[in-house]
């Protein structure tokens, strides 16, 4: 399999565990609302949603890490990167994905530490339910893994587009996307014309 | 000596476009590693996961995802058209629509991005249709757009709240009064603006009582939506993130009575909020854990006493941060501006000592600032989603240029709130004090 193959495919598995993190929170919505009518009209509630609310937004938000890193969403300030070179991009591109793999190693061991402290501790939520906390957390740091791991291909994936010097590529693996492509991402609208103008030229005016 | 190189180090990382979550977390464990030796390193995965499962910041991705089904509903030409029907008698015509509509979904979206986008893609046949002056009509829209994070519910002021420890309903009381004066000075740049230049506001556009009558029901589910979720803050009955839950339900229905409910459709609202999610939580979680560690530092402390040695009044103080903002607004992301700067900005403005000048205040203060931001070039994400919009292209500078007069009446309503703090705590004081 090639390298661009595996980063699309990676792209399409990291997108379902997104998808799957967004139902978690429509299940959230769900769940909290019935307990918010349950309380209201009725003085009871179903116990615990407030509980489980929390961790189920603490698992959807880390299995969704590694779509946000493959689709380039994490927030960078190109007010100096638009002006530069291809070339000059594609080597900042490489050191913010190194920097990056650096902080969620140090940051997976961090949070695979807590776990096992939660797991040799026994500790337990606070609240009804008491669930063992290394449930929900296993879960949790299996979101910081698969991070990790993603940054950790994007690098290798960057550093032989550098060596081909093959900016472009670098640019799609693990570059600032284009302003068309971010309205398109945020915003659901087609941009139709690829002449945005001067102020964003600067983005695409080489390779 | 310390704050000096460590704010250096913020700056040039940020420049040098590295992910600014990564930049902030780095930052806290480099500080962690040189003065402590790494002994609070342990700390972050408690502070990760505490914050991770915070039902008070649950209330973030809820209102992203009542963003998202809320652009793909459908419902914003429907509304588009009704508030057309009552605003379009003034001169400027549909442009007062833009704003109108923008203020409306404003108050069930807490993007301004959103907002921008879906009332933009409604507005802007128009300006073919009527001959508009289209330099305006696009600034209309940008600015408009930028309600979305003022008027309640926002994502912006529950990041505010969370990161500096101040009450959301408080917040979102206070965003009102302030919100809908900006809508009002919105309208009454276009106004002027059409009254020196009649040809700028388009063809009349014809309209009746029984029409303006009609279109009402089409308003219903935008302003039942604003009720049951600000409306249950207001009364006390959810706390922020059950009435976000709530909206998500409701959103939910809306767009099932819309017959735009269907199950790719609430995937794709599914993996746009986890996106933005994501992206938010990578940012704020780090910017907590280096806000843990200035603190244990004494880097706040360290900066408190520097500010005090210039002596300056608190009025004074205010009008650099507002100069400070401003020029940091022209080139860089609102919402990394407002994260990254808040651990250091907000010490100074709450021991400024002068009434008035609360959390709840600053709230609001930085949000108008981050709205002007939004609109000003190079950087201005509004201007770019509107300049997206438009499918017969154009020039971008078109788009800045007709946003420009919009910043005025921002940067007045911001020296109001510094003259009159009450304009925005007037409201939630009233109710919760």
């Amino acid at each position: 399999m090639t390298l661009k193959s595996l980063h699309s495919r990676l792209h399409s598995v990291a997108r379902v565990g997104a998808v799957l993190g967004g139902f978690g929170i429509i299940f959230i919505s769900f769940m909290v609302t019935i307990d918010v009518f349950l309380r209201k009209f009725f003085s009871t509630t179903l116990g615990g949603a407030t509980e489980i609310a929390g961790m189920v937004f603490g698992v959807a938000t880390a299995i969704a890490y590694p779509f946000v890193l493959l689709e380039r969403a994490n927030i960078r300030i190109d007010v100096l990167y638009s002006r530069l070179s291809g070339r000059a991009r594609a080597w900042l591109d490489l050191v913010a994905m190194v920097l990056v793999l650096y902080f969620t190693t140090r940051l997976t061991q961090s949070t695979f530490d807590l776990l096992q402290k939660s797991w040799s501790g026994g500790s337990r939520s606070v609240g009804v339910i008491n669930t063992p906390l290394w449930v929900p957390q296993s879960l949790w740091v299996a979101g910081f893994i698969l991070l990790t791991l993603t940054a950790l291909f994007l690098t290798v994936y960057s550093v032989i587009g550098l060596i081909r010097r093959d900016w472009a590529v670098v640019n799609t693996v693990a570059g600032v996307p284009s302003i068309e492509h971010t309205i398109e991402e945020e915003t659901h609208i087609d941009v139709p014309h690829a002449d945005v103008d001067a102020a964003v030229s600067a983005n695409k005016e080489d390779n | 000596m310390a704050a000096f190189w460590i704010v250096l180090a913020i700056v040039g990382f940020l420049i040098a476009a590295f992910p600014v979550g990564a930049v902030l977390g780095l930052l806290g464990f480099g500080i962690d590693d040189v003065y402590m030796n790494g002994r609070l390193a342990r700390a972050i995965g408690n502070i990760y996961w505490e914050k991770s499962i915070d039902f008070l910041l649950l209330s973030a991705p809820l209102f992203i995802m009542l963003g998202e089904i809320m652009l793909r509903a459908g419902i914003a030409r429907k509304m588009y058209n009704a508030v057309a029907q009552w605003l379009t008698f003034l001169p400027g015509g549909l442009m007062h629509a833009n704003i109108g509509t923008c203020a409306l979904f404003a108050a069930t979206s807490g993007s301004s991005v959103a907002t921008c986008a879906t009332i933009g893609v409604a507005a802007y046949p128009e300006i073919e249709r009527h001959k508009y002056n289209e330099r305006l009509f696009m600034g209309s829209i940008a600015a408009g757009g930028t309600l979305g994070i003022l008027i309640p519910p926002s994502v912006n002021l529950i990041l505010y709240g969370v990161i500096t420890e101040t009450s959301i309903p408080e917040l979102y009381m206070a965003g009102i009064i302030p919100g809908l004066i900006l809508a009002g000075a919105f309208m009454a740049v276009i106004l002027v603006a059409c009254l020196f230049r009649r040809d700028w506001g388009g063809d009349k556009v014809e309209t009746s009582w029984r029409s303006r009558i009609a279109c009402l029901p089409d308003l219903a589910g935008p302003i039942l939506l604003f009720l049951a979720v600000v409306g249950s803050i207001y009364a006390g009955i959810a706390t922020p993130t059950e009435a976000a839950a709530v909206g998500v339900v409701v959103a939910l229905g809306l767009a099932a009575l819309n017959g735009t409910l269907t199950f790719s459709m609430v995937c794709e609202a599914a993996a746009g909020t986890m996106r933005t999610t994501g992206m938010i939580m990578f940012i704020i979680l780090a910017a907590l854990f280096l806000n843990f560690i200035f603190a244990f530092m004494g880097v706040t402390k360290a900066m408190l006493t520097f500010i005090a040695t210039l002596g300056l009044s608190p009025v004074e103080t205010m009008l650099i941060i507002v100069l400070f903002y401003l020029i940091l607004g022209m080139f860089m992301e609102t919402l990394s501006m407002m994260l990254t700067t808040m651990p250091i900005v907000f010490p100074i403005v709450a021991q400024l000592g002068e009434a008035g000048f609360t959390g709840v205040w600053f709230g609001i203060l930085i949000t108008i600032l981050m709205e002007a931001g939004l609109i000003t070039p190079p950087i201005g994400m509004n201007l770019y989603v509107a300049h997206g919009i438009r499918s017969r292209g154009g020039r971008f500078g078109d788009v800045a240029i007709g946003a420009l007069p919009f910043l005025l009446p921002m940067l007045l309503l911001v020296f109001l709130l510094i003259a009159f703090p009450g304009i925005a705590t007037w409201l939630p004081d009233r109710i919760y004090h």
